[in-house]
């Protein structure tokens, strides 16, 4: 419980109580905040004094300003408010009543500006069963929080009246997250061929594998990558409630549907843009991409340090970010897709174009690659680029639509749910292998032809987990109860090199 | 017999001074022997002298027999019944070989098959392809292990469980390239590697060339499969062709460098190999004719989808996943279901990013 007037502190896509106390004591003016502000809080002052004047209060003698807890640090003007109000509460211009949280930054005119965690805000008000006064900026985001007492103001008047009992703010209603939308952006039918690829994806979308996609440059790997959100299966409210929260506290506006998050990074995006960190501990882009699809093209020339960064929240589907002010978790549940070339030129295994690398140079392109990143990516789809003569005999020939699509993967989706609910999991790609051996459901003969093909491929341990939870996902695609030969074959096409002509001296390294 | 052979390999000399010590009236154990006066007169330089005497001073033969011993590599010397005869054709044949393997002796006839390290796709293809022809038909395959042409001969020979040797062109425990480790493992298992450098050699420059001459006198046939202007290949196919062997090249795109020095060869007159049949024409009998091997995968009968598919590919090669399901009326997921058992049973393989083609 908390008592009159209270600002929030913001950790993570939590929001934290921050209560204002005011002392005025007789003197020369000084106005002094404690209580662990940070630079944008203690220059709170001017725009606090600023705006009061506004309103007609004149700030004399000297003033305290504490912020408790103490020993939580505060950032950022979302304290303005709530020092304007504890102000004027305590020059006896309006009498505040029962307790509330203010947020929102002061323009030296009165003005009241748009603040980030607004959403976390009205989540705290709600626990806490008391009101809030937002930023009206905020108010869209703030009416998608159910069951909150909150008002959205314009200008510290509006408080200063609303509280005096002048005039009566409205109270913020009528927010919805919106039904699921049909309009897609990048629809599979509107992708020429790209048969292959299309398919990779239906199942990685079905067992919410990651992928990485190789090609050479202009195969349309990034088109293809985009297209995978339409048809993922829409968010669902819970869902809707975590991108919310976590847009709200990176400072980003909330964009109404319910179709998944799609993010992309560049490659030379830092650990922090990736995984979240910086001095606000804000979270980076596999947070951003939550609940939907993180895209990395060129991945092999991002940085050694991310892509060991992003080996735990692909196992976990949360990242904690700690530092020295304290650690913070984000969660991260992203679906991976990856893009790279086949060689540093990009045409390696090209029909129309002649590779320039050297071996040892695309060795050491595709070594960047391995290791325990690439475990956790169980389809490995080759994007070739086709010949004008290729692309003739295709046309006109697109394939099915992203809807239909879409279908088959939520039914494929709600089987995978129900198996596996009585031990804990959602889909097939987070099965560990334990259970995935023990519970896969396999027909006889696949064990036989499962034993064969590892000897034959030399498969390891872990490239023959990925072979099984792929399987799996096919045959849930194909509404089969059982694993059948057929399934695992198919799977086997999209194992780590398997589509790759490699050199043969590089192939050796299995 | 092998003290005075080692002591001479591992200053580089060959049969040629092996004739002077007989022009002596000599046995090659007065190398040992005698002394500094007789290696004047047989023509070894003042620094092969100084080696000499450095080795035979510290010991160096005894380590170095105990290091082969402990190693399990065989010394065969000119002398010895396993040392191959068609190297005796060679006036600078070794006098000794390093040989380290399951089967040391090489079957009836040999192809050799060179090229450049940094090849096409084509020419893996293709070197591959000769590697397990060349085993199906029971001929024995000859190359030096390097990246490139090299790998993928040996790797097709090994797939279709012939024998291959790898002449090296470092010491016999020296693994280079460092990615070869498992390729060499196999060669082992099917056949031999082979050196005439003394242990720890590591690759100088001239070795290779060298070494190239070894591969030409083993092989009854050389295949020249992709060489740039300046490659050891040339100087294997030069070698062979003054040994009188044959020396086929598979031509290449006149615009790609990388084929130059092998389409070069071909306007000097040697065989263009125009295609595996000409090639392999009076090569023996085709392994698959006679059912010796029950395992063989070729012998389940195919199905019908699998049937449309290698006609498809049949018909033209490097095809793409799309293109094979638009021409064969069938859904992506089943093309590559198809693909896969055929690629298990080594029918089809993946010849670039993407694309398949068939094995034969």
């Amino acid at each position: 419980m908390i008592n009159g007037i209270c600002g929030v502190a913001l950790r993570g896509t939590q929001a934290l109580p921050v209560e204002v106390e005011v002392e005025t004591t007789g003197g020369l003016f000084s106005m002094t905040v404690v209580g662990l502000p940070d630079t944008a809080v203690k220059e709170a002052r001017e725009r606090v004094r600023a705006s009061l004047r506004r309103i007609g209060l004149m700030l004399r003698g000297r003033i305290a300003i504490n912020l408790a807890p103490a020993d939580l640090p505060k950032e950022g003007a979302l304290l303005d408010l709530p020092m304007a109000v504890g102000l004027a509460n305590g020059a006896g211009i309006i009498d505040c009543g029962e307790p509330s949280l203010f947020m929102g930054e002061l323009a030296l005119d009165g003005r009241v500006r748009w603040v980030r965690g607004a959403v976390p805000a009205a989540v705290l008000a709600r626990e806490l069963g008391v009101r809030i006064f937002v930023p009206k900026e905020n108010e869209h985001e703030v009416a998608l929080v159910a069951g909150v007492r909150a008002y959205g103001v314009e200008t510290l008047l509006d408080v200063v009246e609303h509280l005096h009992g002048g005039k009566t703010l409205p109270q913020i209603s009528g927010g919805s997250f919106g039904e699921e939308d049909e309009c897609i952006e990048t629809d599979m039918s509107d992708i020429k061929g790209q048969f292959a690829a299309k398919r990779a994806l239906e199942i990685a979308a079905a067992g919410h594998h990651n992928l990485l996609l190789t090609g050479s440059p202009g195969s349309g790997k990034t088109l293809l990558a985009r297209a995978l959100r339409g048809i993922l299966p829409p968010l669902s409210d819970e869902e809707m409630m975590e991108v919310l929260l976590i847009r709200s506290t990176a400072g980003l506006s909330f964009e109404p549907g319910r179709t998944r998050p799609f993010r992309t990074a560049h490659h030379t995006a830092s650990s922090v843009a990736i995984c979240g960190g910086g001095a606000s501990m804000r979270p980076g882009e596999i947070s951003l991409a939550n609940r939907g699809v993180l895209f990395l093209d060129e991945f092999p020339e991002f940085s050694r340090d991310v892509l060991e960064s992003l080996r735990q929240p692909l196992e976990d589907g949360t990242i904690t970010v700690s530092r020295a002010a304290g650690s913070v978790t984000y969660p991260a549940r992203v679906l991976l897709v990856t893009a790279c070339n086949p060689c540093p030129c990009g045409y390696s295994g090209d029909p129309s174009e002649p590779c320039k690398c050297s071996p040892s140079s695309i060795e050491k392109y595709q070594r960047k690659l391995s290791g325990p990143i690439l475990d956790r990516i169980d389809l490995h789809v080759a994007v070739p680029r086709l010949t004008p003569e290729e692309l003739m005999s295709l046309s006109g020939e697109s394939g099915e639509s992203s809807t239909e699509i879409r279908k088959r993967v939520r039914s494929a989706r709600k089987t995978q749910q129900d198996r596996w609910r009585e031990v804990g999991f959602q889909c097939n790609a987070e099965l560990p292998e334990r259970v995935l051996r023990k519970r896969l459901n396999i027909d006889p003969d696949v064990k036989l032809f499962l034993a064969e093909t590892v000897e034959r491929l030399r498969l390891s341990g872990r490239g023959f987990s990925r072979v099984l939870r792929v399987s799996r996902t096919i045959a849930d695609l194909e509404g089969s109860e059982r694993v059948a030969v057929h399934h695992v074959a198919e799977s086997l096409s999209y194992r780590e090199g398997g589509a790759f002509g490699r050199g043969v001296g590089l192939g050796w390294r299995g | 017999m092998i003290r005075p052979m080692l002591l001479l390999a591992k200053i580089q000399h060959d049969a040629r001074t092996l004739e002077k010590l007989r022009g002596l009236g000599l046995e090659p154990g007065a190398i040992v022997s005698d002394g500094h006066a007789l290696w004047e007169k047989i023509g070894i330089g003042e620094r092969g002298r100084s080696i000499l005497s450095e080795s035979l001073a510290s010991g160096w033969i005894d380590r170095e027999m105990e290091a082969c011993e402990r190693l399990g590599v065989h010394l065969i010397t000119i002398y010895d019944p396993l040392y191959p005869k068609s190297l005796l054709d060679l006036r600078d044949a070794p006098l000794l070989l390093y040989a380290l393997g399951e089967r040391l002796s090489l079957r009836q006839r040999v192809v050799g098959i060179v090229g450049t390290r940094t090849c096409s796709s084509y020419a893996t293809g293709v070197a591959r392809d000769l590697g397990r022809m060349s085993a199906e038909r029971g001929w024995s395959v000859v190359s030096g292990g390097a990246r490139g042409i090299d790998a993928a001969s040996h790797a097709g020979c090994i797939g279709a469980g012939g024998v291959t040797a790898a002449v090296l062109g470092t010491g016999i425990d020296v693994i280079y390239p460092p990615e070869h480790v498992e390729l060499f493992e196999r060669i082992k298992s099917n056949g031999a590697l082979y050196s005439e450098f003394p242990l720890g050699s590591k690759g100088e420059a001239w070795h290779f060339p060298k070494r190239n001459r070894i591969i030409a006198g083993l092989s009854f046939r050389t295949v020249v499969v992709e060489a740039p202007e300046k490659s050891g290949a040339l100087l294997t196919a030069n070698r062979a062709a003054d040994t009188s062997r044959e020396v086929w090249v598979v031509p290449g795109r006149i615009t790609d460098a990388r084929a130059r020095g092998s389409n070069k060869l071909i306007f000097d007159g040697a065989f263009p190999l125009i295609d595996f049949d000409t090639f392999f024409e009076g090569f023996g009998r085709h392994k698959s004719l006679f059912k010796d091997d029950p395992e063989d995968g070729e012998h389940t009968p195919l199905n019908d989808s699998e049937k449309v598919l290698i006609a498809l590919l049949t018909n033209s090669g490097d095809r793409t996943i799309d293109n094979l399901a638009s021409e064969a009326k069938m859904s992506a997921a089943e093309v590559f279901r198809v693909i896969s058992m055929l690629s298990l049973r080594g029918l089809v393989y993946s010849s670039g990013t993407g694309r398949y083609r068939m094995a034969d």
